[in-house]
């Protein structure tokens, strides 16, 4: 599972406190950290930061690409912001956060993804708002994301389609549609494009206690439809080791938690039926 | 349950070899799914999997479609059982019911009114559905052509097969009236006869099972065209026989059950016991529904009702942004703003209209929203309502600059000072009813 690390987060206070006192240590130290908790690459939300962009987008990514070498995911809609930050980029391939199927910043943004060899998330949202239905969420990956990723040439697998998480709390719902969107989107280029998902916005405005328990089982479930890339927090050992056993189990085996664990470093193809009729047939043998 | 993209997908070849045209067999999916393009476009397909997309793909609930001289009631074609999960299709029809003993004069006083009851709701014209003439031991041929005469709204024919072939002899062709119904005793014949004249048949029965079976038989005979008819009267029983009919049909996609339903609330003779049997018809999935009583009052009730329940939540019902008159205004008028969400510019215009008082009444783009909920989604502010009092020059209108903001959107009006300059901005009345005395002793 590919984590990009999402600690550095302007609605944190310490974040946006430490942005203001150009803390320079509180960047380092969290960006280190992360990637030694297992994150791939480290995303960098600054926010808008309509007045003072020009300055921070370059200072913070120059200050985090001192100690790190992953790539640098810039997340903002302050596509200005996100250039400037592109410019000091020396090391690994930056990733865009984001563009989406809005016409202006379908536009604009994957050019500057092009330009800058970036890969580039892109959202499946239209002006309209966020389609709840996989299939909607889907068609606008294959009518918008992917023909203007072709025609500006970005490789499909540069492209990082995200379906977006809705939170459980007021969405329950859907939350079954975003797990059929990833699922269905696997097929959905040749080569497929990657895909990726905001991992811990399933249990956005849920009490803090109990939001781990929601990101780790939303996780299990989105690695059996076959997600492998993800913005979420790598310090969460509970959710790694989930990630560990679930990547543990060989093709077609039911999952690690249910059997004795095979060799390491088997390949996995993950199924949420498969999960669940490993589960039965426990079940099955505990009560023969 | 239509398939989704990814059951289509999973039926097709997977190979991605593009001779349909799609980069992907997944967009191919996706497309067909839509219903945007035809399966017959890949030529792998096995006969197996175009099979089951041809089953899948046919509507849970078949559209029946009641025709005469240009009037059209449509029942099924519905996909969701509640209407904010999508939208609701079809807009059930009301039918007025005469009886063939009555003579030829009290049918026609009785379906006059109705054929002609037309009215005007937020932009749109509401009227009634048809009229439904039932044999009660009279002339039902006679009966049929009495209606014919006084209108040419859609027909319900209800009653034996002998009579209803009597009904049908009177009616020409391009004519689409229902039969009303084929029952556990009498299928064979009201079968010959729908053939024969190819009009959709109503089936009536007391349970599921009973229903199902009685579909089944009639399917057997070669019959596509079919209405359910629960025998049950009361509130809960229709309540429950039609939502486990709708149910059962888009929920697991049950064949015997994907019709329409037509309902009779008129059987219950007591006008306010039918009145609200016809309003949980409208709500729960009624198509045809059949009262006794008829008069304006309560007809716009329930036709606006149904025009509530069947517009499309995610598209607020908006008039086009502008200017409007009301009560032929002159230079000196002063200026009313609204948002051109239909239900809110229709409060404020009858309010203003109904007062004498003329008045510029500026409709703003707000995308159809109401003036509290635009200005939340910042549709509604000083910017945009400058921007549209410039687009449609309401400053040549008048001498003397007077604008009105809504009283809900009073903190607007510092802003919208400086925005219009040389205009003078008053904060009128929260609530459209309270503008009558507002502009009296205000402007």
């Amino acid at each position: 599972m590919y984590i990009i690390g999402e600690n550095i987060h302007i609605i944190s206070p310490k974040v946006k406190k430490a942005l203001a006192e150009r803390d320079a240590e509180f960047f380092k130290k969290s960006a280190i950290e992360q990637v030694e908790a297992g994150a791939k690459a480290i995303d960098l939300n600054l926010g808008r930061q309509k007045k003072e962009w020009e300055e921070v987008f370059p200072w913070v990514t120059k200050t985090v690409q001192e100690v790190v070498d992953v790539p640098l995911c810039i997340d903002s809609t302050n596509l200005e912001g996100i250039e400037a930050a592109l410019k000091v980029i020396t090391k690994a391939r930056p990733i865009i956060n984001s563009t989406s199927a809005e016409a202006e910043r379908l536009e604009k943004v994957p050019l500057m993804a092009k330009k800058y060899d970036a890969q580039l998330i892109a959202l499946t949202l239209k002006k309209e708002g966020i389609p709840v239905e996989a299939d909607e969420r889907v068609n606008i990956a294959l009518e918008y994301l992917i023909p203007r990723a072709m025609e500006v040439g970005i490789d499909m697998p540069d492209l990082i389609i995200d379906p977006l998480v809705l939170t459980v709390s007021g969405c329950q719902e859907y939350c079954p549609e975003l797990i059929e969107a990833v699922r269905t989107l696997k097929f959905a280029g040749d080569p497929p494009p990657s895909i990726s998902v905001g991992l811990s916005n399933v249990s956005n405005s849920v009490p803090e206690h109990s939001r781990p328990i929601l990101n780790r089982v939303y996780c299990a479930m989105l690695m059996g439809a076959g997600l492998e890339m993800m913005i979420a927090d790598p310090l969460d050992e509970e959710q790694n080791e989930v990630i560990r056993i679930i990547q543990l189990r060989p093709v077609g085996a039911v999952s690690g938690l249910c059997r004795l664990r095979q060799a390491p470093g088997d390949a996995f193809i993950g199924d949420t039926a498969q999960i669940l009729d490993g589960i039965l047939d426990l079940a099955a043998v505990a009560t023969a | 349950m239509a398939l989704t993209g990814i059951q289509i997908y999973k039926l097709l070849p997977q190979t991605n070899c593009k001779e349909c045209e799609f980069p992907t067999c997944l967009a191919f999916a996706m497309k067909l799914a839509a219903k945007q393009v035809e399966l017959s476009k890949c030529p792998y397909v096995s006969e197996e999997s175009a099979a089951k997309l041809a089953e899948a793909s046919a509507p849970p609930v078949r559209p029946i479609t009641l025709k005469s001289n240009g009037h059209e009631v449509q029942g099924g074609n519905e996909v969701v059982l509640f209407r904010h999960n999508k939208k609701f299709f079809s807009q059930p029809g009301l039918f007025i019911r005469v009886y063939d003993d009555q003579p030829a004069s009290e049918i026609q006083a009785k379906v006059m009114p109705v054929s002609e009851y037309v009215v005007d709701y937020v932009g749109m014209d509401l009227s009634m559905g048809g009229v439904a003439v039932q044999e009660r031991g009279g002339d039902f041929g006679a009966a049929v052509k009495a209606v014919r005469e006084a209108t040419d709204l859609p027909l319900i024919l209800i009653g034996s097969p002998p009579a209803l072939k009597k009904g049908l002899e009177n009616l020409n062709e391009n004519e689409t009236p229902l039969l009303v119904s084929a029952t556990e005793e009498n299928w064979e014949e009201m079968a010959e006869l729908a053939k024969e004249f190819d009009v959709p048949l109503a089936v009536e029965a007391g349970n599921i099972d009973a229903m199902v079976a009685l579909v089944e038989k009639l399917e057997g005979k070669g019959l596509k065209n079919l209405v359910l008819a629960p025998k049950q009267r009361t509130m809960l029983g229709t309540l429950t026989a039609n939502t486990t009919i709708r149910r059962m049909a888009l929920k697991e996609n049950f064949r015997q059950l994907g019709f329409p339903i037509i309902n009779f609330p008129g059987d219950v003779g007591d006008p306010d016991r039918e009145l609200a049997l016809a309003m949980q018809a409208i709500g729960k999935y009624g198509s045809f529904i059949v009262i006794d009583h008829f008069d304006p009052a309560t007809a716009y009730a329930l036709l606006v009702l149904r025009a509530n329940i069947y517009t499309d939540p995610q598209e607020p019902i908006q008039v086009t942004p502008g200017i409007y008159e009301i009560n032929n205004p002159g230079p000196e008028d002063p200026f009313l703003v609204t948002t051109n969400f239909s239900i809110t510019y229709f409060s404020v215009a009858n309010e203003v209209e109904s007062m004498g008082l003329p008045a510029w009444l500026l409709v703003t783009d707000s995308e159809g929203m109401s003036v509290l909920t635009a200005w939340a989604a910042g549709k509604f502010d000083a910017e945009i309502i400058a921007k549209d009092a410039k687009r449609f020059d309401a400053a040549d209108k008048v001498t003397k600059k007077r604008i009105v903001l809504p009283g809900h959107t009073a903190v607007l009006s510092g802003e919208l000072e400086e925005e219009l300059p040389d205009w003078e901005v008053k904060v009128g009345p929260k609530e459209a009813v309270d503008l009558p005395a507002f502009m009296k002793e205000v402007l």
